[in-house]
């Protein structure tokens, strides 16, 4: 596994992190722990130092790389995912502060052994809807879409822009996205 | 909210899948699951490592400055990598007409260039790595404007002056640094006209901010060097690669993502700034081959923001035209100050084309001169070369002109535009390979509603409380589908009916990869696109099909594939009709089958397959005409409300007409079209602009927040899409293309509906802010107009 542990090559950055003069002050904001996180439906064990974002700990860690994480700053909504089924951005969220909580990614959906039933109905509606071009957004879309239809089973259009108003898509798909929803909140049968 | 697709096609073959409407993008679910892999995603276990080293990029805030000091030694000692200018190969220039080192020596020339890299085994450690690095500059004298740059005793950023050489346009070859096209006598037709305007507009700088950052991975096993990448011209990228490092080119290979069979190649979004190898490619595969593992390059937003490979750049126009009172435009006028940069060479000449082309004008003078500045990197290729540019320019002096003559805008501009009846380039005197207009354009029009909309230059179509309604259009007339070099393909038949094609292209979220499968499928009779897998943009698997880009992707993959079919025929045919007792120059594929002319003999292509003893390959190899101009016309609409208490702009309607031929990928063309205007074109007319800080020279906004990319809650009510399907008589299925076409003459369209609700105040400038509208209500009033 990578990245998010130093020294894996010999002797590059061997006295990471930089800080070890500060270190000393609180040398536990860098030690490494085992947390166990749920991840769609399965407890995965992960090694974190307290300062990392869930995000990183999910892409880099645990393989999951369809959280995206295209801005790293909270503008662009391409990291969302589910914790207890509300939407975050996992770029700004510690790792640590996810143990304990339900966290659904988009891999949670029609390629899971256990899809959760909003997520899949979102990504069935997604292909006949074409609401994805270069697809770089879209975990995030997909994920803030099955949000907004787990808390909201019937959104008229200016709620479905309110909910999906965190997400930026370069390639303009919102449109599609629109009527995508519209469709998976009507095959979800407008219960939650 | 509406949308929809009309065209006036006339009688055109049928087809199965060309134009389909119910074909579904083929690697849309593998992106909204996860399963697919772009470059930036890319974890060693995914390339067969065990670890990664991480680079990061040590960057200076001027615009110009001498460096100093570049002290490593604390990183060194603490045992990371550390690459200047000292540890690159003096000869590996990059080429252009600025040509330099990936790293500058000395001196840098824009805010935010790289003075070294740094590599370390943890992302985090790159940030502890950079902070080791103790760097010193000394802040040089710079210039930012470009008219301003073009002066005499301006801070001369390069010996020899501020205004590049011959200079190279990656899509039409070396080009002179300033332009000029001159024909008729435009003085003397302006001191006859009866009405003259003159105005000077300004676009701004923009940078791509594609979703995905430009991420590479470099590894060397056994003296070969693999990088993947997000990238749109693998091939250039190898070819620049392979330069650099004085290695063959069957010892260099660079695949999009994870390559380019059906689980890769993915790229998110690239819109030019992803051609080729940038910088930071060259520079992981130089840290590689010196640490001797592989490399990782996954830039921040605020690196990627910092661009080195392109930029959409500013360009200060000053144009004057004149008109006669019937409705001519007699002669139009224009000087160019064109912002490349300080890389940058001359750029401009697409622009130019698209004055000279877009109109009948007799009496023409335009010049453009490009100009080195210290504002940003280079001048490049933003989804379109200076043509967002040039149709801001043109449409909304052309409106101002016809307002003045008092002649309805859409009137004007059908009575002096190019149409299909003088298709042919006035300056190069190549005919146009196809042109549909103005039949693209009437079709917008007509689905607008125009004649029921516009009441008057200045009045406001509707008035609601404080809300007014206004209308706009725009005409467009782009250069499209010259880039030279040429486009191969191949399509692989397999014994059990399976069919693999073959293209260098990419996908960036054009549509590829499912425009190209079904091109290839129809050319082979298929009915459906089950058995049929695209393996694309992989130096290792495929060959070269020029660059992702230009809106040509689509005529070169399939003429490619068309000559490829023809070849398969060829190899094919006979064995089949073998089989069926005919001669293979009866037989054709329809629907599934291989039959015979009169129909009686018939063969299932799977069946046909299994003739075969083992697979075969047709190749083809087009080469871009180059005795054709290729031109795409059409028009856009916009109707859009103000509110005159708060500035809010709200467009209720947008009607896109474009003349690209035949539509391919039915549902991707139409997504095109919605994402280029409120995507992109929206966003570049009312928010968008990098901004710099007079005072430093340095970015203002280099992030999603503050560069104001539109959000979902500024999409129109109601996007239509219209096309006239006029069938080119060169292009596959009489395709041309369409990608950059969806925004050029978007902002023009939108400007003018602005100045139509606000009693014709007019906008000089891009993006109009808030700030500008509430001060267009406040003159308008002024003036009585409400």
């Amino acid at each position: 596994m990578v990245g998010l542990r130093p020294q894996q090559i010999s002797g590059m950055g061997a006295t990471s992190p930089s800080v070890s003069s500060t270190a000393a002050f609180d040398a536990s904001l860098f030690a490494i722990q085992t947390i166990n996180l749920s991840v769609n439906g399965t407890t995965m064990a992960a090694q974190v130092q307290p300062r990392d974002m869930l995000v990183n700990v999910l892409r880099e860690q645990l393989g999951l790389i369809g959280t995206k994480r295209p801005c790293n700053r909270m503008e662009c909504g391409g990291c969302t995912v589910l914790i207890d089924g509300k939407p975050y951005y996992s770029c700004t969220l510690l790792a640590i502060r996810a143990q304990g909580h339900q966290i659904l990614t988009v891999e949670g959906g029609i390629t899971s052994k256990t899809p959760d039933p909003v997520l899949a109905a979102v990504q069935t509606a997604w292909v006949p809807n074409d609401a994805s071009q270069c697809g770089y957004c879209q975990a995030g879309q997909v994920m803030a879409a099955t949000a907004l239809l787990k808390s909201n089973p019937n959104p008229t259009v200016d709620e479905i822009k309110a909910g999906m108003s965190g997400n930026l898509c370069r390639c303009g798909t919102y449109l599609n996205i629109i009527s995508a929803i519209q469709q998976a909140a009507q095959a979800l049968g407008g219960s939650p | 909210m509406s949308s929809s697709s009309s065209s006036s096609s006339s009688s055109t073959p049928t087809y199965n899948l060309v134009g389909n409407t119910s074909v579904n993008r083929r690697d849309i679910t593998r992106k909204i699951t996860g399963s697919a892999v772009y470059a930036y995603d890319i974890n060693p276990s995914h390339v067969g490592e065990t670890s990664f080293v991480y680079m990061g990029k040590i960057t200076c805030p001027y615009p110009s400055a001498q460096i100093v000091k570049i002290d490593a030694t604390k990183a060194l000692a603490a045992g990371y990598v550390v690459l200047t200018a000292q540890d690159l190969a003096a000869f590996s220039m990059i080429s252009g007409a600025r040509p330099h080192l990936p790293l500058p020596e000395g001196q840098t020339y824009y805010p935010g260039q790289m003075v070294a890299v740094v590599g370390a085994s943890t992302t985090d450690g790159v940030e502890d790595a950079i902070g080791l690095v103790d760097v010193e500059f000394k802040p040089l004298p710079y210039v930012l404007d470009a008219e301003e740059a073009s002066q005499p005793g301006a801070v001369q950023i390069w010996p020899g002056g501020n205004i590049p050489g011959a200079g190279f346009n990656p899509e039409t070859g070396p080009v002179p640094a300033t332009l000029s096209v001159s024909y008729g006598d435009v003085d003397a037709a302006l001191a006859s006209a009866d009405a003259t305007i003159t105005t000077t507009l300004n676009f701004p700088l923009h940078q791509h901010f594609e979703m995905e950052p430009r991420a590479c991975v470099a590894s060397w096993k056994n003296n070969t060097l693999t990088i993947w990448a997000s990238n749109q011209y693998v091939h250039s990228a190898q070819s620049t690669l392979a330069n650099y490092f004085r290695v063959p080119l069957n010892t260099v290979t660079v695949k999009s993502g994870l390559g380019g069979n059906e689980g890769g190649g993915v790229v998110g979004m690239a819109l030019g700034d992803k051609s080729g190898a940038a910088e930071e490619m060259i520079l992981a595969a130089v840290m590689a081959q010196k640490v001797g593992a592989a490399v990782k390059y996954g830039p921040t937003r605020f690196d990627q923001a910092l661009n080195n490979t392109s930029a959409k750049f500013p360009i200060k126009a000053y144009m004057t035209l004149g008109g006669t009172k019937d409705g001519t435009m007699t002669a139009m006028k224009g000087q160019f100050y064109v912002n490349v940069g300080a890389y940058g060479g001359s750029n401009g000449s697409d622009s130019l084309s698209d004055f000279y082309n877009a109109y009948m004008t007799p009496n023409v003078e335009l010049t453009s001169t490009s100009v080195n500045t210290n504002a940003f990197a280079q001048a490049g290729p933003m989804r379109d070369v200076g043509e967002s540019q040039a149709h801001f320019f043109m449409e909304v002096a052309v409106d101002m002109l016809a307002e003045k003559l008092g002649i309805d805008p859409v009137q004007f501009r059908l009575q002096n535009m190019r149409t299909s009846a003088n298709a042919v380039d006035p300056v190069s005197k190549l005919p146009y390979t196809g042109f549909g207009e103005p039949g693209a354009f009437n079709n917008a029009v007509t689905a607008f509603g125009w004649s029921s909309k516009f009441q008057g230059w200045g009045v406001a179509s509707a008035v609601s409380g404080t809300v007014r309604t206004g209308v706009g259009i725009a005409l467009q007339n782009s250069a499209k589908g010259s880039i030279i070099p040429p486009s191969t393909g191949q399509i692989q038949v397999n014994t059990d009916g399976s069919v693999v094609c073959y293209t260098g292209l990419t996908d960036h979220g054009a549509g590829g990869n499912t425009t190209f499968p079904i091109m290839a499928a129809e050319y082979l009779g298929l009915t459906s696109l089950a058995n049929v897998t695209c393996v694309q943009s992989d130096t290792s698997l495929t060959t070269s099909s020029s660059v992702t880009a230009g809106s040509q992707s689509t005529r070169n993959a399939g003429m490619a594939f068309s000559m490829a079919a023809a070849d398969l025929k060829r190899q094919w045919f006979p064995i089949v009709a073998a089989k069926l007792g005919t001669t293979a120059s009866n037989l054709s594929f329809s629907n599934g089958n291989i039959v015979s002319a009169d129909g009686t003999l018939s063969i299932s292509f799977k069946d046909a397959a299994a003739l075969l003893s083992a697979p075969i390959t047709g190749v083809g190899v087009f080469s871009v005409p180059t005795n054709v101009a290729w031109r795409v016309g059409g028009a856009k609409l916009v109707e859009l409300q103000v509110d005159i208490e708060t500035g809010d702009v709200h467009i209720t309607n947008y009607v896109s007409g474009l003349d690209i031929g035949k539509v391919i990928f039915a549902k991707g063309a139409e997504s095109q079209v919605r994402g280029g205007f409120y995507g992109m074109g929206m966003g570049e007319t009312l928010y968008q602009e990098l901004l710099q800080d007079p005072t430093t020279g340095s970015y203002i906004n280099p992030n999603f927040h503050d560069f104001r990319v539109p959000t979902i809650m500024e999409v129109p009510d109601a996007v239509t899409a219209t096309w006239d399907e006029y069938v080119d008589p060169i292009g596959p299925f009489g395709a041309k293309g369409i990608g950059e076409n969806v925004l050029i003459a978007v902002s023009p369209a939108i400007v003018n509906a602005l100045s139509n609700a606000l009693g014709g105040q007019r906008f000089d400038h891009l993006p109009v802010s808030r700030q500008d509208i509430m001060n267009a209500i406040a003159k308008a009033q002024e003036a009585g107009a409400f």
